[in-house]
């Protein structure tokens, strides 16, 4: 099927996989209202947002085989895009999965939470999927206002309503940013749309305005996908959320963010690479660093891995700046793996802190790796591939990430990236001492894991030493998917027919 | 049979068997495990002896090679080969690993399960590396061995451990990183030269390498392996991480894990950068650090009160030995160097497991402890002394033939080098021997030592092939030397071919512009 957007339907058909997800929640919404209102029907909600999940994927696979005349339309139909929708669905089943019995066993009852993560994903995949400023903008809002509420879902819990005001606050203000950038990038370029942008704004003597502009989305996105430093709202958010919830949120919503970031800075601002360059070298220089050196000092298992995703999004900025085909493909492909990673981190996490989220110190996991060997070999994998060690899905990424950086000339960058990887080492190893060689000091018991988040997180581990061991197929798709991405300026002129309106 | 010997079949099962072994070590019956375990190195033992024979004497090319793609898109490949470098090395841990599991039968009483399944994968690790022909797989099998010995070291090891596993990981984890930079740079290097990518070894050698970046990616590659060799002055995490290790841990560490840097100098970083490696400066300073390692750490050893310590502080002595010979670059010298670092780990992994012994007598490795015992424990006495006597080189045990073809090898191309090296072996004897005396001789002074046990039979299975060992190679070392030679002379003549070729070549030149800060694909 071709779609060229002259009507009205094809944006529909284009948006089809959103269109599926939102009509599935506000059905669940529905049924949500009139359901029984006791704890074990809550499971059905659950199961129903994996179904309306599952609807969504067939309904990307159907995307797949479309085909999109011209590359300005203000939905995009391209591999990049279509990549990050089944990262993006993946993730939420995932943490679906992982969210069964916390639900239940925290109370959070309420079906709506189902609802809002399906929601969130649409904005997120509105984000990661479209070419107009303003459209990214909606993204992001619709994302954002459904995980404001899931960051505070547990409303008795006063960490969980400080975590939420502070994301909404500093979101909020983040947002202002981003619309104020666009804004002048509008009033520069007299479009929104990412695709005529390249060719409007032409490369020689940007003025003072788009300058403006571009530092001001950078640093909208600064705060979003939590560079340094801009990152100070995301321990405190990560901490107080219920742990679904920051799993999601160090794994999807950063990459959707992220997604737009390198749409908005490579796609369409590739050729003005030379004023952000700089900018965002900083960044990630400070995104690498001041994180994996906060961190060597945190007792909280949570706040340890929040710091640890903030060095993560450092080393994905030096996916970004190499502004490359190898750092598009590479910053997929390092996405895939650490979200099995980070989920499946924060999985055993939420299971080991038990009822009420107690246990989550550092000295809680002492002993765990003899008490509970299998939650502390898995665990100890999930660190190991965010450590970037072999064989595992983070160390073939962050070669992949280098490999990129040493492309474009970036040999610094690399040099800074393992430096900071060999301080994460010790942060990471912690935990592990924690668990294979300290005694333990008070017993766990028995954990309470649940089958759908056993089956979560064997995906979760499979995936992470398969990206490791056998890394060539998805390395392919990560390729092909940004394949012909950049070059869009060239390509402008055979442009639809709804294009200038 | 004989095509199982003449494939890569026989070294993939070689590098994989172990952790498919120790995988099943975890779920294996508590009774059986120690035995499984056994039978597991036993087999891993005899399956690679024949090597020793089906490998051709002579043959210079690599031996039982295979190259399958692994990855494509990035012209990665699994490959494997075994040259006469690499042949000795793998042979060496093979032998030892059977040794090593029945060291811990009587040390390992806790979590036997995941010791055996951690001493296993090691070795796949280890052997790994000392087969992988593709620098991208060498790194992978690089990296493996670091967790392995780090749970060893931290889970199973004495009152420090924590300290010393930690040092340990984090200070070869810092020289591998930056080793990894310089592979993404060479991979790049070849893309721009050569349109494809590829990490395999030939291939490699084929790279024209600005002179300017052949001093920084040697420098990498350098300190990755000066670290875990260790050479001075980076050996600091070698004695601690060796007092904390269990025994078996030592044994392999001093072995085999030390060889692995020596290994990878002798396979990756002087070919790879002729011209740098040859270079009168570097040369200068990695002979420099290679006889500090040997004067200074002798002296060091000297005066250690802990036997595991001196132990650790002469393994760092003996590696400069080995050192010199492979920046001698003769074939001679590096002949010795190679066949040293399998002397090297007869010798001093029998002297660990002979301090473990002690230390399950009497749980100190105190040399202030003991005294005497040569009248209450003759036959223990006498091994530490034939092992001790090996390990400072006299004529007729192993370790001064190895020292010897070093020597001879050095002293053509350095021979102030030489000289002082030889010196050494002064020292070797100044510390080892007061180290036997009070240990062995004078008059029991501590009552407690006057009932230790003498060898048991398991002791005695232990030690004793390690003893034949040393002897053979000390009066019949032709086998051994016969298979290292070929490898060794080609080896150093090709490197000081290609550091005496003209620099000026047209394809150093369009290299040289190097790789400019551009944006090759959104243009």
């Amino acid at each position: 099927m071709q779609i060229d957007f002259s009507t009205h339907l094809d944006y529909l058909w284009a948006l089809l996989p959103e269109a599926v997800l939102s009509a599935g929640a506000l059905l669940l919404l529905m049924y949500d209202g009139f359901r029984r209102k006791d704890t074990s029907d809550v499971r059905s909600v659950g199961w129903g947002s994996v179904a309306v999940i599952a609807l969504a994927v067939l309904a990307n696979v159907w995307l797949m085989g479309v085909e999109e005349v011209g590359r300005t339309g203000m939905v995009a139909i391209d591999g990049y895009r279509i990549f990050t929708n089944f990262l993006f669905l993946g993730a939420a089943a995932l943490v679906v999965f992982i969210s069964f019995d916390y639900t239940v066993r925290e109370g959070l009852t309420q079906g709506e939470y189902y609802a809002l993560l399906l929601f969130a994903v649409v904005g997120m995949m509105l984000l990661a999927g479209s070419r107009d400023l303003i459209l990214i903008f909606l993204g992001f809002e619709l994302m954002s206002l459904a995980v404001y509420v899931l960051v505070g879902f547990n409303r008795r819990d006063p960490k969980s309503a400080e975590a939420a005001l502070k994301y909404f606050l500093l979101g909020a203000f983040s947002s202002a940013f981003l619309l104020y950038g666009m804004a002048m990038l509008f009033g520069v370029s007299g479009t929104t749309n990412l695709g005529l942008m390249p060719g409007l704004l032409g490369s020689e003597n940007l003025g003072l305005a788009a300058i403006a502009g571009i530092a001001l989305l950078a640093i909208g996105f600064g705060f979003k996908v939590s560079a340094v430093p801009f990152h100070v709202w995301t321990p405190d958010a990560y901490e107080g959320a219920p742990t679904p919830v920051t799993a999601f949120l160090a794994a999807a919503i950063k990459a959707s963010a992220f997604a737009a970031f390198i749409r908005i800075f490579v796609v369409a601002l590739g050729d003005q690479h030379e004023y952000w360059a700089r900018l965002v070298w900083v960044l990630a220089v400070l995104t690498m660093v001041v994180p994996n050196l906060i961190a060597l000092v945190q007792d909280n298992i949570k706040r340890l891995l929040a710091y640890s995703s903030i060095a993560h999004a450092g080393y994905l900025l030096v996916a970004l700046i190499a502004a490359n085909e190898s750092g598009m493909a590479s910053f997929l492909f390092y996405l895939v793996a650490y979200t099995a990673m980070i989920v499946g981190a924060f999985a055993i996490v939420l299971v080991v802190a038990g009822q009420g989220d107690q246990r989550q110190r550092l000295s809680d996991y002492a002993g765990l790796g003899w008490s509970h060997p299998w939650a502390a070999a898995v665990l100890s994998i999930f660190l190991l591939s965010l450590a970037g060690l072999p064989p595992t899905g983070g160390f073939v990424g962050k070669f992949f990430i280098l490999r990129a950086a040493v492309e474009a000339g970036y040999v610094d960058l690399a040099i800074v990236l393992v430096i900071t990887t060999l301080i994460s080492y010790w942060y990471y190893l912690r935990v592990i001492v924690t668990m294979y060689m300290k005694p333990t000091v008070t017993p766990i018991g028995k954990m309470a894991w649940g089958g759908a988040l056993r089956a979560a997180l064997v995906v979760c581990a499979i995936v992470t030493i398969y990206l490791g061991i056998l890394p060539s197929w998805p390395l392919l798709k990560a390729q092909q998917s940004v394949e012909g991405l950049a070059p869009v300026a060239e390509q402008v002129a055979e442009s639809s027919p709804m294009v200038r309106r | 049979m004989s095509s199982f010997y003449s494939t890569h079949w026989i070294i993939t099962f070689l590098v994989f068997f172990p952790a498919a072994a120790g995988l099943y070590c975890l779920f294996v019956p508590k009774e059986r495990l120690r035995l499984w375990a056994f039978a597991a190195g036993m087999i891993e033992f005899l399956v690679s002896l024949p090597l020793f024979w089906t490998f051709e004497i002579g043959r210079v090319d690599w031996q039982n090679y295979v190259s399958i793609p692994w990855i494509p898109d990035w012209g990665i490949s699994y490959a494997l080969g075994v040259d006469g470098i690499s042949l000795l090395l793998i042979l060496l841990t093979t032998f030892l690993l059977p040794i090593s599991v029945m060291v811990s039968w009587d040390q390992i009483r806790e979590k036997e399960r995941a010791y055996y399944a951690m001493l296993l994968l090691l070795v796949t690790g280890i052997l790994g590396v000392f087969v992988a022909l593709d620098l991208f797989l060498f790194y992978i099998f690089w990296e493996i061995t670091l967790v392995p010995m780090y749970f060893l070291i931290g889970v199973w090891g004495h009152e420090r451990r924590i300290y010393a596993a930690v040092k340990f990981f984090l200070f070869t984890a810092f020289g591998s990183l930056l080793m990894l930079v310089a592979i993404v740079v060479l991979f790049r290097m070849h893309v721009d030269q050569f349109g494809v990518p590829s990490l395999a070894y030939a291939d490699l050698m084929r790279i024209a390498i600005p002179m300017s970046m052949q001093y920084w990616m040697f420098a990498a590659f350098a300190l990755a392996f000066a670290i875990k060799v260790p050479m001075f002055p980076f050996h600091t995490w070698l004695p601690d991480a060796h007092v904390e290790a269990p025994t078996a841990g030592s044994v392999i560490l001093a072995a085999v894990l030390l060889k692995m840097g020596v290994y990878g100098f002798l396979r990756f970083a002087i070919p790879l950068f002729p011209k740098v490696a040859l270079d009168r400066t570097v040369l200068m300073v990695m002979m420099f650090l290679a006889l500090m390692g040997i004067i200074y750490t002798a002296w060091v050893a000297a005066v250690q009160p802990n036997i595991k310590k001196l132990i650790a502080y002469t393994s760092v002595a003996h590696l400069g030995f080995i050192m010199v010979g492979t920046f001698a670059l003769t074939g001679q010298s590096v002949t010795g160097g190679v066949l040293q670092m399998v002397n090297h780990g007869f010798s001093t992994g029998a002297l660990f497991i002979l301090a473990g012994f002690l230390y399950n007598r009497r749980h100190s490795y105190e040399i202030a402890d003991y005294g005497g015992l040569a009248k209450v424990i003759p036959v223990y006495c006498g091994c530490l002394v034939v092992v001790g006597l090996s390990s400072i080189g006299l004529p007729g045990l192993n370790g001064f033939v190895g020292e010897f073809l070093i020597l001879v090898g050095s002293f053509g191309r350095h021979p102030w080098v030489t000289l002082l090296a030889t010196t050494g072996v002064v020292f070797a004897a100044y510390y080892m021997l007061p180290m036997i005396r009070r240990v062995v001789w004078n008059e029991v002074t501590i009552e407690e030592n006057r009932k230790l046990l003498d060898l048991s039979r398991l002791e005695m299975a232990i030690i004793v092939p390690l003893l034949l060992m040393i002897v053979l190679m000390g009066v019949y070392p032709k086998p051994f030397i016969d298979r290292v030679a070929a490898s060794a002379e080609s080896l150093s003549e090709r490197i000081v071919l290609a550091a005496e070729q003209d620099a000026g070549g047209p394809a150093r030149n369009v290299a040289s512009t190097g790789p400019s800060r551009s944006r090759p694909a959104t243009r």
